[in-house]
C-alpha cells in the first residue's frame, strides 16, 4: 500500500469511527459541544501517532502473548507523560484535557491501530496510518459535535448563531440533543449519510 | 515467532522499569512546576470568587502579589473560634478534604477574608462535594453580612463537558450572585438548584437558581455540596451575623 | 447485607453502566450480531469485571493512594503514587485478561476459540476502567467495590444480549442498504437510551 494511501484511506474510506466502529464512547462522552470535540481530536491523533511510533520500532522484539499488555502500558505511558508536562507548562490546556485522560487511554482506535497497523508495518507508514486515522476520528468528533451544539445549544464555540428572530418564530433549541440520545442519533445519521456517499455496506 | 518464558518475563520488566522511570523522573522533575501552578491557581480562584480579579489573563506575579496584599487568611475550628496554626504551616496548606477525616472538634476549618483597609468587604470559604463523575472544588465568598453570596467558582472538576462541565461557567455560577444562605427563622438553607428558571413570584426565589439542563446529578452534587460546607462554619458564620447585629444597633443608637 | 443488594441491583439496572452512562459501547456495537457470541463476551466481561475491581481496589487502597504505604513503615506515609492509577488499573486489567486467556486455553479449548477473539475488546472495554475510577471516587469498601463490579458486568452482559436479540430480529426487516449494520444500532441504541432514562431518578 502506497504511504498516501495510508495516510488519506482512513480519513474517509475506513474511517476509524463510522467504518471500523472504534471508538465511540469517547464520540458520545466529549462531543456536546464543539470545543472539547477539538481537544480531544487532536489529543487523540497526537497520543495515536507517537504510540504507532513507539510499537512500530519496537514491534518484532514484543512476545506474542503479553502483546497487548505492553501496548496498553506504551499507550498509558505516553498519555501520563503528556498530561504532566501540560501541567507543568501548559496548565490552563492541561484543565480541559484532564477530563479525558481515561478516555484516551481506552479509546480503542489507539489499541485497535496497534494491533492492526503498527504491529506488522514499518515505522514511517505506522506514523501515517496514525495521523491518519487521528484526523478520520476528529472529523467525525467534530461534525458531531458542531451539530449537537448547535441544535442542542442554539451556540458554536460558545457563541450564538441561531438568529433571534428565529426563536421569536417558536424555534426552540432541541434539549434532546445535549443529553446522549441525541449523540446517537445524530451518529447514526452520520454513519447512513457517509456509508451512502462511499458505498460501504455491511451484509447482515 | 515464539519466545522462551524467560524472553517475555525480561522483555516486560525492561518494558516496566523504562516506563516507570520515565513517569515517575517526569513526576519528580516537573513536581515544583506544578505545585506552583496548583497554588496560583487556588490563589486565583480565590481572587476570582470575592471579585478581584481583573482579567484572566493576570501573570502568576500578579495574581500572588494581588493575594498578598488583599486577603488575610486564617483558620477556625468548629467552634467558630480563631485558632493560630503550628510553626511552618501557612493557611493554604490546610487541606480541606484531610480535614474531615478527622475528629468533629479537631477540624480546622481555613477561611479567606478580603479585607479593603481595616475594613472586611467579603468572607471566602472553600467549597468541595461530589458531582455525577467527579469531585468539585470551587470557593465561595459572601459578602460581609454573611448572608448574600458575592461570588461562587469551581476551578477542579470533570464533570460531563458541556453539560455537568457547566458548572465552571461563568454564566452558571453568575446565577448566585446576591442569593442568600439564612432563612427567616434563622437557620442555614441550601440554595435549591431547580430544573427551570425560579418564577418570579416564588416566596424562595432568594434562595433559588436554574440548574443546568441534562445534568441533574451535578447540580443536586452542587446543591449539597453548598449546604454541607456551610454547616461546618455555621458557628464561625453565627458569630459573625451577632457581631454585625450589635453594631448595626450601636450606630442606631448613637 | 440489604444494603449491598440494593447496590447490586442499582448497578445492574437503574444506573446500567452501559446505558445510562454510555460506558463500553465499542464492543457492545462491534459484537452484538448474534446472540450466541454476545453472551460468550457478555460472561467474559462479567469475569474479568468480578476479578479486576477487587485487585484494582487492593491495589490502589495499599499502594497507591496517599499515605497508602505507610504499612512499609512510618517514612513512606507522605508518598503519593495516584498518579499511577491510569496505568496501575489499565495493567492490572491486561493482565487479567492475558492470564484469563492463558487458564481458558488450558481448561478448556471450546471455549477458548468461542471466547479468544474477544479478549483484546475487553482490555479496552472502558466500562472495566470506569468501574475502577467510579470505586475510588464513591470510595466503596472491598465488599461493595467486588458487589459492584459484578453487577455492572451482569448490567453490561444483560444489555448487550437484548440488543443482539433485537439485532437477530432486525435480520428480516427491510433497512436502506447503508443504514445495515452500524448505522441502525446506533438508532436503536439511542431509543433504548431513551427508554433507560425513566429510569433516572429512582432510588432504592
Amino acid at each position: 500500500m502506497s504511504n498516501k494511501k495510508t495516510l488519506f484511506e482512513p480519513i474517509i474510506h475506513n474511517n476509524p469511527v463510522t467504518i471500523q466502529v472504534l471508538g465511540i464512547c469517547s464520540a458520545l462522552a466529549v462531543t456536546t459541544q464543539l470545543k472539547p470535540s477539538l481537544v480531544m481530536g487532536i489529543a487523540v491523533t497526537v497520543i495515536i501517532t507517537m504510540s504507532n511510533l513507539i510499537v512500530s520500532l519496537i514491534r518484532s522484539f514484543i512476545p506474542k502473548k503479553i502483546r497487548i499488555i505492553v501496548e496498553m502500558t506504551i499507550i498509558a505511558t505516553m498519555v501520563i507523560l503528556v498530561d504532566q508536562i501540560l501541567r507543568a507548562y501548559l496548565f490552563d490546556v492541561s484543565k480541559q484535557l484532564s477530563v479525558f485522560v481515561g478516555l484516551i487511554i481506552t479509546n480503542c482506535i489507539v489499541l485497535g491501530r496497534l494491533e492492526g497497523f503498527a504491529l506488522i508495518n514499518k515505522p514511517l507508514p505506522s506514523i501515517l496510518d496514525g495521523f491518519g486515522n487521528g484526523i478520520g476520528y476528529s472529523l467525525i468528533l467534530v461534525a458531531v459535535g458542531a451539530g449537537r451544539e448547535i441544535l442542542g445549544a442554539g451556540t458554536l464555540m460558545g457563541y450564538s448563531v441561531i438568529p433571534q428572530s428565529l426563536y421569536n418564530a417558536g424555534y426552540e433549541n432541541n434539549g434532546l440533543m445535549v443529553l446522549a440520545p441525541g449523540a446517537f442519533i445524530l451518529l447514526g445519521l452520520i454513519v447512513w449519510f457517509q456509508r451512502a456517499v462511499t458505498g460501504h455496506y455491511e451484509e447482515e | 515467532m515464539r519466545h522462551s518464558n524467560l524472553y517475555t518475563f525480561i522483555f516486560i520488566t525492561i518494558v516496566t522499569i523504562i516506563c516507570a522511570g520515565l513517569l515517575s523522573s517526569a513526576a519528580y522533575l516537573l513536581k515544583e512546576k506544578q505545585q506552583t501552578n496548583v497554588e496560583v491557581d487556588m490563589k486565583k480562584n480565590i481572587l476570582k470568587a470575592v471579585k478581584l480579579l481583573e482579567n484572566e489573563k493576570m501573570s502568576q506575579q500578579e495574581i500572588l502579589k494581588s493575594y498578598n496584599t488583599n486577603i488575610e487568611s486564617y483558620v477556625v475550628n468548629n467552634f467558630g473560634e480563631i485558632v493560630e496554626l503550628p510553626e511552618g504551616i501557612s493557611v493554604e496548606d490546610v487541606d480541606p478534604e484531610k480535614e474531615d477525616t478527622k475528629p468533629e472538634n479537631e477540624r480546622l476549618y481555613p477561611v479567606y477574608v478580603k479585607k479593603y483597609g481595616a475594613d472586611i468587604s467579603a468572607y471566602c470559604i472553600p467549597i468541595i462535594g461530589k458531582g455525577l463523575w467527579s469531585t468539585m472544588y470551587g470557593y465561595l465568598a459572601l459578602e460581609p453580612d454573611v448572608n448574600k453570596i458575592l461570588g461562587i467558582t469551581f476551578y477542579k472538576q470533570a464533570e460531563t463537558p458541556g453539560l455537568g462541565s457547566e458548572v465552571g461557567s461563568e454564566s452558571f455560577q453568575n446565577k448566585f450572585i446576591g442569593k442568600e444562605i439564612w432563612d427567616k427563622d434563622d437557620n442555614l438553607v441550601a440554595i435549591k438548584i431547580l430544573k427551570l428558571e425560579p418564577e418570579s413570584d416564588s416566596p424562595n426565589i432568594i434562595h433559588e437558581v436554574a440548574g443546568i439542563s441534562g445534568a441533574t446529578k451535578t447540580s443536586d452534587g452542587v446543591m449539597d455540596l453548598l449546604l454541607k460546607d456551610l454547616l461546618k462554619y455555621e458557628n464561625y458564620l453565627r458569630n459573625i451575623r451577632k457581631e454585625t447585629v450589635r453594631k448595626e444597633t450601636i450606630t442606631y443608637v448613637e | 447485607m440489604l444494603e449491598m443488594i440494593s447496590l447490586g441491583i442499582k448497578s445492574v439496572f437503574v444506573e446500567n453502566i452501559l446505558l445510562a452512562y454510555f460506558l463500553g459501547m465499542c464492543s457492545f456495537l462491534a459484537v452484538s450480531k448474534k446472540v450466541t457470541t454476545a453472551i460468550g463476551l457478555g460472561f467474559a466481561v462479567v469475569f474479568v469485571m468480578a476479578i479486576t475491581t477487587p485487585v484494582n481496589w487492593l491495589v490502589h487502597e495499599y499502594l497507591l493512594k496517599a499515605g497508602a504505604l505507610s504499612w512499609l513503615g512510618p517514612q513512606f506515609s507522605e508518598v503519593d503514587l495516584s498518579y499511577l492509577n491510569f496505568i496501575a488499573f489499565i495493567a492490572v486489567i491486561a493482565a487479567m485478561v492475558q492470564i484469563a486467556e492463558m487458564v481458558i486455553e488450558k481448561i478448556s479449548m471450546k471455549l477458548y476459540t468461542a471466547l479468544g477473539i474477544f479478549l483484546p475488546l475487553i482490555t479496552v472495554n472502558c466500562a472495566i476502567l470506569g468501574v475502577a475510577l467510579f470505586m475510588i471516587e464513591r470510595k466503596y469498601t472491598l465488599g461493595q467495590s467486588t458487589v459492584f463490579g459484578i453487577s455492572s458486568g451482569i448490567g453490561w452482559m444483560l444489555a448487550i444480549i437484548a440488543m443482539a436479540a433485537i439485532r437477530e430480529k432486525l435480520k428480516y426487516s427491510n433497512v436502506p442498504k447503508p443504514l445495515r449494520g452500524l448505522g441502525i444500532t446506533m438508532l436503536l441504541t439511542g431509543m433504548i437510551a431513551m427508554a433507560f432514562m425513566t429510569f433516572s431518578g429512582i432510588n432504592i
